[in-house]
């Protein structure tokens, strides 16, 4: 496979490490997180500046640099978890506005809208994030079937109702967003070491609401979908590449490609492309046991 | 130039409390965030840029405003038709509302992106002079216009809303809409009309803050959250805490930029709504928007 | 003297100018079951809210085992033992009949986060009792063959009587019961009484307090009632008392066979 190609997939794995982590605070805690850029965006700036500026390896900053990360997301949930889930989507929104001011404000460290370019070159990227993305999409999967999944889909379906069973709402919501906000970190990290150079505009509200779309795109209550999406749409822009439409490339398209289906999704298949539906070796075993069984009464699929 | 920044802050003031109201207006009625509301005002913008370099002589800005308001009223509409109406029709979960105006404003963006590019257009110049003089004082005309404008919108609304049969039914929607409409309301017309206001306003908007600023496909967008801040300021819910916050808001954004420059006033206003969300949630006016029981 | 499980003192609760619950007083013993009737609109969910702590209430006290529970919130209340069921069923349409159990018993489940995503041993072992809790209850409810259902799935008769699984499960101190037999044919109001009564042959220690409007329900079940009408306690006593009183029956009973 050539370079480029790797980059590509690397380019994918990275958008499933965050689409996952968004699905954990939208798809798990029901939570509108729309400035999630801003979580890439300070644990990337982070990690980069203190490895440069004091000589340490990109390990031991990647820990400040995503703890950083957490704790912003900590600060930001306290004060407004407890507003409506859509004053919470706007304030994440002027968060997420907010990081890139400050990216700019910052020049001295961040060499501002120039961008940060002094990454170093790490051997064997593709197999750290293939590592780095199976173990966040591993771990995401098992708290979904643990009881902090079953507990947060209980108070994305009816808050007042789980109150009423103990569940700790405000905690579980916090815990999530942290959590989001922590794998956020990581991708963006990812991000930097891939492309080398990252600027205030890579991390903007367009990273931000693509997350979202992917997420929306996959179905908001199935991980599978939530990757395969983050995947595959993060790849499907390569296909039309050499497309034309109104003298731009249709890539310029994508987005409002996206946008157009998850409005179509929305009006006839509200549960997105996915629904409900997980990959589990049950439901495959299940679709073959089928298949077995209609081979067997000679009935067609 | 105390005197000169405190304009230009009420003026900001104010047009970040159209931008407020015309988001609260459709809050109030219809429950829901519209977050379309930030690419309308970037539509308009562009709507009203084009339309006021169309014609030599440029004509006034006053019927630029008024053009691209009714335009605005248009497209509020539609957007209505394309994005919102099934979801009533339905009575979709409050979320489909969210996702719906979250991927329209996101349409909106990308097509004024793609069209015109990120790069930012000026507004030919509308005054004759940029400022004139009030005594010893040099006060900027593109301010006080917009401030004045503004302030007036603001004032005709407020009557629109509390004087008037419609606002009356307005109100009684936003309170209850079943009752309401067993009350006798027509509450497809009162939709309309919200969405005719907060059409208007976003134009006004558009074209204030797209002259005073310029155009680009952002605009919208960045002026909303603002305007959202000032309404978490103000108190969630209410409206007059909404204008209030907002004209403090403007006036506070001003000085700060005069002496710290204006990449650090994002991160300033940011900071200023979590501080009153931790002190005083409850905002300037007393309005708490904890999530529903 | 034992000490009431549930108790209500002075319990005043208005909307807007309409007052819906006025000075209530109520003594649950542990191990009791007792009832709250009424015509529809007397304040008795909004009884059952002010226990859950769902509202607050103007004035008026309520102890919980002993701890006044004035300050705490729902979460806290649920935590130290109430459990209930609501008027419209308001299961977890997210997850199956097996997970709407299981997630009763989750906010006391013994592993973190870490141990979660990690799947390490400590998940194991909890995830396996949880599961064999939740699921002899669905069996002792014979609901056992919907386990992987989703709620929405179900007649409103089973949804019920997941309810009340849901409730139970947790092995609560107060059991709190709002119109369960509501949507149900007689035959499964039998079967109901049938159930509630080996529940409570099963637990002596739990208290239950049902809401109801049907009359063979409540003759069957409770051993005590408070008879609700706008908001005031019009009377209480047991069941055949009750049935005889003036002020009830013309409030009340009159419009149906005793």
């Amino acid at each position: 496979m050539s370079n480029y190609q790797l980059g590509l997939i690397i380019n994918s794995c990275i958008s499933v490490i965050t689409v996952t982590g968004v699905f954990a605070v939208t798809g798990l805690a029901g939570m509108f997180s729309l400035g999630q850029a801003g979580y890439l965006a300070i644990s990337s700036y982070v990690t980069f500046i203190l490895a440069r500026t004091f000589g340490l390896p990109i390990l031991v900053t990647a820990f400040i640099g995503v703890g950083l990360s957490a704790l912003s997301a900590y600060v930001i949930s306290v004060p407004t978890l407890k507003l409506r889930k859509d004053y919470f989507a706007l304030i994440t929104m002027g968060f997420g506005q907010m990081v890139t001011a400050m990216i700019v404000l910052l020049e001295k460290y961040t060499n501002g809208s120039i961008g940060y370019s002094k990454i170093p070159k790490v051997k064997s990227l593709f197999i750290i994030v293939i590592v780095i993305t199976v173990l966040v999409v591993f771990c995401i999967r098992n708290l979904k079937y643990s009881r902090f999944g079953r507990m947060c889909i209980a108070l994305k379906s009816d808050e007042i109702a789980a109150k009423s069973f103990g569940i700790d709402v405000y905690k579980l919501k916090l815990r999530m967003y942290v959590l989001a906000s922590a794998i956020a970190g990581g991708a963006g990290i990812l991000y930097g070491l891939k492309n080398r150079v990252i600027l205030p505009d890579s991390f903007g509200w367009n990273l931000s609401a693509e997350m979202q779309i992917f997420l929306f795109f996959g179905g908001t209550n199935s991980i599978t979908g939530a990757v395969l999406s983050g995947f595959f749409l993060k790849l499907m822009p390569e296909l039309f590449r050499t497309v034309k439409l109104f003298g731009q490339s249709l890539q310029e398209y994508r987005t409002i490609i996206y946008c157009v289906l998850i409005l179509l999704v929305i009006n006839f298949r509200p549960n997105g492309m996915m629904g409900e539906h997980e990959l589990s070796f049950a439901w495959v075993r299940s679709v073959f046991a089928k298949k077995k069984e209609h081979m067997k009464k000679g009935t067609s699929r | 130039m105390i005197f000169q920044l405190l304009i230009n802050g009420i003026s900001l003031g104010a047009v970040y409390a159209l931008i407020a109201v015309g988001f609260a207006v459709v809050f109030s009625v219809l429950k829901f965030s519209n977050f379309a509301h930030g690419g309308m005002i970037s539509a308009c913008a562009y709507m009203g840029f084009f339309f006021q370099r169309a014609y030599v002589p440029a004509p006034p800005i006053f019927v630029t405003i008024l053009v691209t308001g009714v335009f605005g009223m248009f497209l509020a509409l539609f957007l209505d038709l394309v994005a919102y109406r099934n979801i009533r029709k339905h009575k979709s979960p409050g979320i489909y509302y969210f996702l719906s105006s979250l991927t329209i404003s996101i349409i909106i963006e990308q097509v004024l992106n793609i069209r015109f590019s990120k790069n930012p257009y000026a507004y030919p110049n509308i005054f004759e002079s940029t400022f004139f003089m009030v005594g010893d004082l040099r006060v900027s005309t593109m301010d006080t216009m917009i401030m004045a404008v503004s302030l007036l919108i603001l004032v005709a609304l407020v009557l629109l809303i509390h004087k008037t049969k419609m606002g009356l039914a307005i109100r009684a929607v936003a309170i209850n809409a079943d009752t309401s409409r067993l009350m006798g309301i027509n509450s497809g017309v009162v939709v309309v009309m919200i969405f005719l206001i907060a059409g208007f306003l976003a134009g006004v908007s558009g074209v204030m803050l797209g002259a005073k600023y310029s155009v680009y496909p952002d605009l919208g967008q960045t002026m909303m959250v603002k305007g959202f801040i000032a309404s978490v300021i103000g108190g969630l819910g209410s409206l007059g805490g909404a204008i209030v916050a907002a004209i403090m808001l403007g006036v506070l954004e001003m000085f700060w930029t005069y002496f710290f420059g204006a990449f650090s006033a994002p991160v300033m206003l940011f900071v200023i709504m979590l501080l009153f969300l931790i002190i005083r949630p409850q905002g300037i006016s007393g309005k708490f928007a904890k999530e529903k029981v | 003297m034992r000490e009431p499980i549930l108790k209500a003192s002075d319990l005043s609760m208005s909307f807007g100018g309409v007052k819906a619950v006025d000075k209530f007083c109520m003594d649950l013993y542990p191990g009791e079951i007792r009832g709250i009737i009424g015509p529809n609109g007397a304040g008795k969910t909004t009884i059952f809210n002010l226990f859950s702590r769902i509202y607050q209430q103007d004035s008026g006290s309520i102890e919980f085992a002993g701890i006044v529970v004035d300050v705490k919130n729902q979460i806290e209340v649920a935590q130290m033992g109430l459990a209930r069921t609501f008027q419209n069923i308001r299961l977890f349409s997210g997850l199956s009949v097996l997970d709407n159990v299981k997630v009763s018993l989750d906010f006391s489940g013994k592993y973190n986060l870490f141990e979660a995503m990690f799947l390490l041993p400590r998940r194991f072992k909890q995830e396996k009792e949880t599961k064999e809790r939740a699921y002899d209850c669905l069996c002792s409810l014979r609901l056992d063959q919907y386990a992987s259902l989703k709620p929405s799935n179900l007649p409103y008769g089973l949804q019920r009587r997941v309810e009340i699984a849901r409730a139970l499960v947790s092995k609560p101190k107060v059991l709190l019961l709002d119109e369960p037999a509501a949507g149900l044919n007689p035959e499964e109001v039998f079967e109901l009484i049938d159930f509630i009564n080996e529940l409570h042959a099963q637990n002596p220690q739990i208290a239950i307090l049902v809401i109801e409007h049907r009359m063979d329900l409540i003759m069957n079940l409770c051993q005590y009632l408070y008879v609700q009408n706008f908001g005031n306690t019009i009377a209480e006593g047991i069941p055949t008392d009750i049935q005889q009183d003036k002020a009830v029956l013309s409030a009340y009973l009159g419009e149906e066979e005793a």
